[in-house]
């Protein structure tokens, strides 16, 4: 459970930067508290997002000169310009050292290989690539949000079976490719954010002809100065994307994955659907409609005597009337087990503590979550409980029970179901059983289930059901 | 059609309840039920060692709840032809009684739960089905005439001869049939005789081969 939670965190945190995604905004997960990368920060941020208030036509958003100085030479001072600079130079640096390293051991493996020893140092140079590209991946973290690894394809058996497999690896050879680019692009990237700062520092300090320095360059240069770490940052921002088309995560993978578990999820939920209308049907079929049928028959033999044995008339009518209470009983469950009236009217507490209310072996309930749950988050709870209850009173022979559902941090946030008895076990999900359509259902809404029950008990439910499910999140199961 | 002294019954249903309720039913009509079981193995058990006149069953029975009731009667059918087999079902269901009707008719019944409540039909059900009779539920003939292809052809009938069309299909006798619909045979004899020839059926003497020549009839399809 808990790693399911951890995986889900990991990958809500990772960064969705395709490479049809250059512009920063869409690459921060909550845009709101981080400033996305490169955009204007300060007052024409603030101006552009109450336009009602402004009248039409071009508006000084700034209250006064100072506002706007500030607002124009702030990105000086943070210290996210300076971090894009250094990571800049460092590219620049660093990429062709990092080339060159990778070109000799390549070179050397490549050579080697003719005399046949090379093969065995293919594995080694593909974890060079790859410890490399770790390296930049985590550096991008100076000038972005972090980026997750793109998977890479699982070992083959053996020594052989992982040599085949690392030069069969579209994303090992996608590696090779960052390597040998960055040796290029590194420079050219740190050579377009420098020149701004090359223009500002010619007319400060002279250089250029035609104006060269004095009073005049300088007040060229203050007012141009701000423009510098504005440029840094959106070559930082060219450089992130340039790292996250290169090493990040398949997107269309992992689409394609959570598609093929969204397909499976639905077939289970139409098969639980389905087996859940069955057992309607048996409910009413074999219980009330023959309830109804036996108390008809009561009623038809007390008729026939009536007149000729009115004693046993009356006893047979108390009869009817016994089947007809236990008859309106069986409806009422039948009811409940298809929605519950108190969780619309009380809340999922008190619709948990009816669903225990009527059992004969003492089973607690703790509920933990103060505040109103959504409604389906609440009608899966109760239905994973009311269907965990039943299984107990039906096949486990438990002493005890206990029902818990507690918070989840998240992300994503979630309420956790914990059920547990003390039963003699073996409760077995793959097996045609409550516990299928339970696990359909949690599933469906994004949720985890997982059953505990060895032979010999005790058995222990825990359903997690997160708080919004989200289509193009990936779910427990996904890529 | 014979009635014999004391008919003795055996009784197959998995809810107590209903079972208890049906079996009271019949003793109170003087009928004999040497056993009361709740599946179909015990079932037929029963039959082979008490040789019964008429097993009354349920469709849904342990382990499968599904039809073991009509796989049970069709064992008996074929394994102790004299005994008479009343299948008791929840709902209508066209493929069970097709499935029991189709080949011989004699001594079969198909019919809802429900009916059980109407006790002196019911009763009168068990007799002409142990008797060798036949019983099919008016639901499951209603469906059969709502549902046949001839509708052209049962257009041409009256509503008089549409309503003996049915209770011949449920099984009904000449005598059967004037008794419920209050008329006297002779009316009876008349409108079989309109229904026989505007559909052009078999004149059939028996009660039960005309129930399987009406069936046939609605149930052709073609």
């Amino acid at each position: 459970m808990g790693t399911l939670i951890e995986q889900d965190a990991g990958r809500d945190d990772g960064p969705v930067t395709g490479p049809a995604e250059p512009t920063p905004a869409g690459r921060g997960p909550e845009p709101r508290e981080a400033p996305p990368w490169g955009a204007p920060t300060g007052p024409p941020a603030d101006a552009a997002r109450r336009p009602p208030v402004q009248p039409a036509g071009f508006t000084w958003p700034f209250e006064s000169v100072a506002d706007a100085a500030e607002w124009w030479y702030r990105p000086l001072i943070e210290s996210r310009s300076w971090l894009a600079l250094a990571h800049l130079f460092v590219f620049a640096v660093w990429g062709p050292v990092m080339f060159a390293v990778a070109a000799v051991a390549t070179a050397i493996v490549v050579g080697l290989s003719f005399i046949g020893v090379g093969l065995l140092l293919v594995v080694p140079l593909f974890a060079l690539f790859d410890a490399f590209c770790r390296v930049e991946r985590h550096r991008a973290e100076w000038i972005g949000p972090p980026i997750a690894a793109r998977a890479l394809d699982a070992d083959g058996g053996g020594y052989w079976g992982r040599t085949r497999g690392r030069l069969a690896d579209a994303t090992r050879w996608r590696q090779v490719g960052f390597v040998a680019a960055s040796c290029v692009v590194g420079p050219v990237l740190f050579a377009v954010a420098a020149l701004p700062w090359s223009i500002v520092f010619q007319f400060a300090f002279g250089g250029v002809g035609w104006f060269g320095a004095g009073l005049g360059g300088l007040v060229i240069a203050a007012l141009l100065v701000g423009a510098a770490p504005r440029a840094t940052i959106a070559v930082a921002n060219v450089a992130h994307a340039y790292v996250s088309w290169f090493l990040g995560p398949d997107e269309n993978a992992r689409l394609a994955g959570r598609v093929e578990e969204l397909a499976t999820q639905r077939q289970q939920i139409l098969d639980a659907v389905d087996g859940e209308r069955r057992r309607i049907e048996r409910n009413l079929h074999d219980g009330v409609q023959q309830q109804l049928v036996a108390l008809g028959i009561d009623v038809a033999r007390a008729r026939a005597r009536i007149d000729d044995d009115p004693d046993a008339a009356r006893a047979l009518l108390d009869e009817a009337r016994d089947k007809v209470r236990a008859a309106v009983g069986e409806l009422r469950l039948i009811g409940r087990g298809l929605h519950p009236a108190v969780l619309d009217d009380r809340g999922l507490d008190a619709a948990l503590s009816s669903v225990v209310a009527d059992s004969p072996i003492p089973i607690s309930v703790s509920m933990t979550v103060e505040r109103r749950l959504p409604d389906d988050v609440a009608t899966t709870a109760y239905y994973v409980v009311s269907e965990a209850v039943a299984n107990i009173l039906k096949h486990s022979h438990a002493r005890v029970g206990s029902v818990r559902v507690d918070d989840v941090a998240g992300p994503p946030r979630a309420i956790r179901v914990t059920i547990h008895d003390d039963g003699h076990g073996g409760a077995d999900a793959s097996r045609g059983s409550g516990l299928a359509g339970m696990r359909a259902r949690v599933e469906g809404v994004d949720g985890s289930f997982r059953v505990a029950s060895p032979p010999g008990g005790p058995t222990t439910i825990v359903a997690v059901i997160p708080l919004a499910a989200d289509a193009s999140r990936p779910g427990p199961g996904g890529a | 059609m014979r009635e014999p002294v004391v008919l003795r019954a055996v009784v197959a249903d998995d809810s107590v309840l209903l079972r208890d309720g049906v079996v009271r039913l019949l003793e109170d009509a003087g009928i004999d039920v040497v056993a009361a079981i709740g599946d179909g193995d015990a079932l037929l058990a029963a039959v082979a060692e008490h040789r019964p006149d008429l097993a009354i069953v349920d469709v849904r029975m342990p382990p499968t709840h599904t039809d073991e009731g009509i796989r049970a009667a069709l064992a008996i059918r074929s394994a102790h032809p004299e005994v008479a087999v009343l299948v008791l079902s929840q709902y209508v269901e066209e493929r069970y009684a097709t499935d029991l009707l189709s080949g011989n008719t004699s001594g079969v019944g198909y019919l809802l739960k429900d009916r059980v409540v109407d006790v002196e039909d019911f009763i009168a059900a068990v007799r002409r089905v142990a008797a060798g009779g036949s019983a099919v539920d008016a639901d499951v003939v209603a469906q059969l005439l709502g549902r046949t292809s001839r509708g052209t052809e049962l257009d041409r009938l009256t509503p008089r001869e549409r309503e003996v069309l049915g209770l011949m299909a449920e099984g009904l006798s000449n005598s059967g049939i004037a008794e419920r619909l209050v008329i006297s045979l002779g009316a009876v004899e008349k409108h079989i005789s309109n229904v026989f020839t505007k559909l052009g059926l078999d004149r059939e003497e028996h009660a039960h081969r005309r129930v399987l020549a009406v069936l046939t009839y609605l149930g052709d399809r073609s």
